[in-house]
C-alpha cells in the first residue's frame, strides 16, 4: 500500500546535515568539478553569484541579511534521512550555509541547530517533486503594489525605520521610499479619481514608481501639471503601455508632443518625437543593417565612454538607448525568441 | 511562435468559460488556436490576426471571437492593434461577442483597456467579457 511522505518538524543541529548535490542552483557549478566535491566546493557554489539577484528570488547577501536581522528562517528547510541514515538538505542549502557563517562569526542569535521538516527514506520521485515545487515553481512573491502597502503599514504605522525596512526585504534604502512614496501617490491621487473600489488597477503601479524619478516630476511641474493630471493620465490610459511614461519628460517638453499626448496619449505623441531627421541615412537603413551597426558600436564602445553615460543617467542619450532596448525585446519576443 | 505553457492554460480556460456560457457546455462548434486543434480547426486570419477562438455558427446568428493574454503580453502595441481588429471585425455583425482572457491581476486594466479600444473603433456595439479569475 503506498504511503503519503510523512514529515515531522524538528530542530537539526547544522552538523548533523550534508548538502544536497543535486540542488539545482549548484548543479552547475558542480559539474566543473572531477568525482565527489567537498564540502567547500559545494558551500563555494552556493555563494556563487554573490551579489546580483536571482531570478524570482533573493540575493545571497540579502538572505543572509534578513535570516540574521530575523535570529533565524521563517520556512524550515526540507530534509530526508537517506538509507545510509544521512540527513541530506532537500530544499534550504543556502540557508543551512548561512547558518553554519553565522555560527562562525559568531554573530548573536542561535545558529547551531535549524528549524526542519525531516522526512525518512524519501523516494527519488518524492524528492525531485520538492525540488521542483521548490526551485521551480517556489513561492509567489507579493505583487509590487502589494509589497509596497505592506512597506507603508511597517513604516507608517509600525514606524520601522529604512534600515529595518531594508534588513527585512533588501533592495536599497531609495528603492523601499520610492515604493511607499509611489504607494501614497497612487492612494492620494488616483484612488480619489475612480467610480468605486472595484475600479482600482493594482497594475499601474509601476507608473506611480516612474512618477518618483525626479526627471518625471520635474517635468511635471516645469509644464505646469500636477500629480491629479498624472493619475488622470494613468486612469484614461493616455500612459499606455505603461513603459510610455519614460518618455514624459521629452514629451511634456516638445510642445507639439505634448498637445497630441494630451489629445492622444504617449503613444502617438511620441510617434512626433521620433520623426527622423530627413537629412539623415539612417532612415533609409533596414532593420539588419541599424541591429549589426548597433552591435558594431557597442563592441568598439571605449571604457571611458562607459564610464561618461554612466555618469549621464536620466539624460536622453541614456534614455533613447533604454528605449531601443526594451524595443528590441519586444521585437524578438514578437518573432518568438521570447526570455522565457 | 513556439506558445508558452501560461497561454494554452489561459485559451483552455477560455474555451471552457465560453462553451459553458453561450454553447451548453459543448466545445465541438469551437475553432481553437491550440497546439492540439487540426489545421483545418483553426480560426481564421481577421484582418491580419489570427485569434486564440473563434466561432460563427454557434450559439446561431452569433460571431465569438476570443484572445487570451499572459501577463507580459496584455500591455504591448501588437496587443492593441490585433484586438482592435478583432472589433473592427465584430462591430459588422449584429451580434458579436469578443471574449478576453487574462490572469486575474489584469483583469481590471483589460476592462478599461477594451473599453477604451471600443472607443477608438466605434464598436461599443460589441459585448464584450473579460473573464475574472484566472490563474496566470
Amino acid at each position: 500500500m503506498n504511503k503519503e511522505p510523512h514529515a515531522e518538524f524538528d530542530l537539526i543541529p547544522i552538523d548533523d546535515l550534508e548538502l544536497d548535490l543535486k540542488n539545482p542552483r549548484i548543479a552547475k557549478w558542480l559539474e566543473i568539478y572531477e568525482g565527489k566535491p567537498s564540502t567547500e566546493q559545494i558551500e563555494l557554489a552556493l555563494r556563487s553569484g554573490g551579489g546580483q539577484e536571482d531570478v524570482g528570488g533573493p540575493s545571497y547577501q540579502s538572505l543572509k541579511q534578513s535570516i540574521q536581522t530575523n535570529k533565524g528562517i521563517i520556512h524550515p528547510i526540507i530534509v530526508n534521512i537517506d538509507d545510509k541514515k544521512k540527513m541530506i538538505v532537500i530544499e534550504g542549502n543556502t540557508r543551512t550555509h548561512i547558518y553554519r557563517e553565522l555560527r562562525a562569526s559568531d554573530t548573536s542569535g542561535s545558529w547551531d541547530k535549524i528549524p526542519a521538516m525531516v522526512y525518512k527514506q524519501l523516494p527519488d520521485a518524492i524528492i525531485d517533486a520538492i525540488r521542483l515545487q521548490a526551485h521551480l515553481v517556489g513561492t509567489r512573491e507579493w505583487d509590487p503594489y502589494s509589497k509596497a502597502k505592506y512597506l507603508n503599514l511597517l513604516r507608517n504605522s509600525e514606524h520601522l525605520t529604512f534600515s529595518q525596512l531594508v534588513d527585512f526585504c533588501g533592495g536599497d534604502k531609495r528603492e523601499v521610499q520610492n515604493y511607499i512614496e509611489a504607494y501614497n501617490d497612487m492612494e492620494s491621487f488616483y484612488r480619489p479619481l475612480l467610480d468605486s473600489d472595484q475600479d482600482f488597477d493594482p497594475s499601474r503601479f509601476s507608473a506611480f514608481v516612474e512618477l518618483q524619478r525626479s526627471r518625471v516630476t520635474d517635468a511635471l511641474l516645469a509644464a505646469s501639471f500636477t500629480k491629479s493630471d498624472f493619475a488622470e493620465w494613468v486612469n484614461s490610459q493616455k500612459i499606455y503601455p505603461l513603459a510610455t511614461v519614460r518618455k514624459l519628460p521629452q514629451i511634456l517638453q516638445n510642445d507639439k508632443a505634448k498637445a497630441v499626448f494630451l489629445k492622444s496619449g504617449a503613444q502617438e505623441a511620441i510617434k512626433v518625437l521620433d520623426i527622423p531627421n530627413p537629412e539623415s541615412a539612417l532612415q533609409d537603413a533596414n532593420l539588419e543593417q541599424l541591429a549589426r551597426e548597433i552591435c558594431k558600436r557597442i563592441a568598439g564602445t571605449q571604457y571611458s565612454e562607459i564610464q561618461r553615460l554612466r555618469s549621464r543617467k536620466e539624460t536622453p542619450e541614456v534614455t533613447i538607448v533604454c528605449d531601443a532596448r526594451d524595443a528590441l525585446i519586444e521585437l524578438c519576443k514578437d518573432i518568438g525568441y521570447d526570455e522565457e | 511562435m513556439a506558445e508558452s505553457s501560461a497561454h494554452i492554460r489561459l485559451v483552455e480556460e477560455m474555451v471552457n468559460w465560453i462553451a459553458k456560457k453561450y454553447l451548453n457546455g459543448e466545445r465541438a462548434y469551437l475553432l481553437i488556436d491550440h497546439p492540439d486543434s487540426h489545421t483545418n480547426n483553426k480560426p481564421p486570419n481577421i484582418n491580419g490576426y489570427v485569434p486564440d477562438v473563434f466561432s460563427s455558427i454557434a450559439p446561431p446568428g452569433c460571431l465569438i471571437i476570443g484572445e487570451a493574454k499572459t501577463i507580459n503580453d496584455v500591455e504591448r502595441i501588437h496587443t492593441e492593434e490585433q484586438i482592435k481588429a478583432f472589433l473592427r471585425h465584430c462591430r459588422n455583425y449584429e451580434n458579436a461577442i469578443f471574449v478576453f482572457a487574462v490572469p486575474w491581476q489584469m483583469s481590471r486594466f483589460a476592462k478599461a483597456f477594451i473599453k477604451r479600444l471600443q472607443g477608438q473603433t466605434e464598436s461599443s456595439i460589441v459585448e464584450v467579457n473579460v473573464i475574472e479569475g484566472l490563474l496566470g
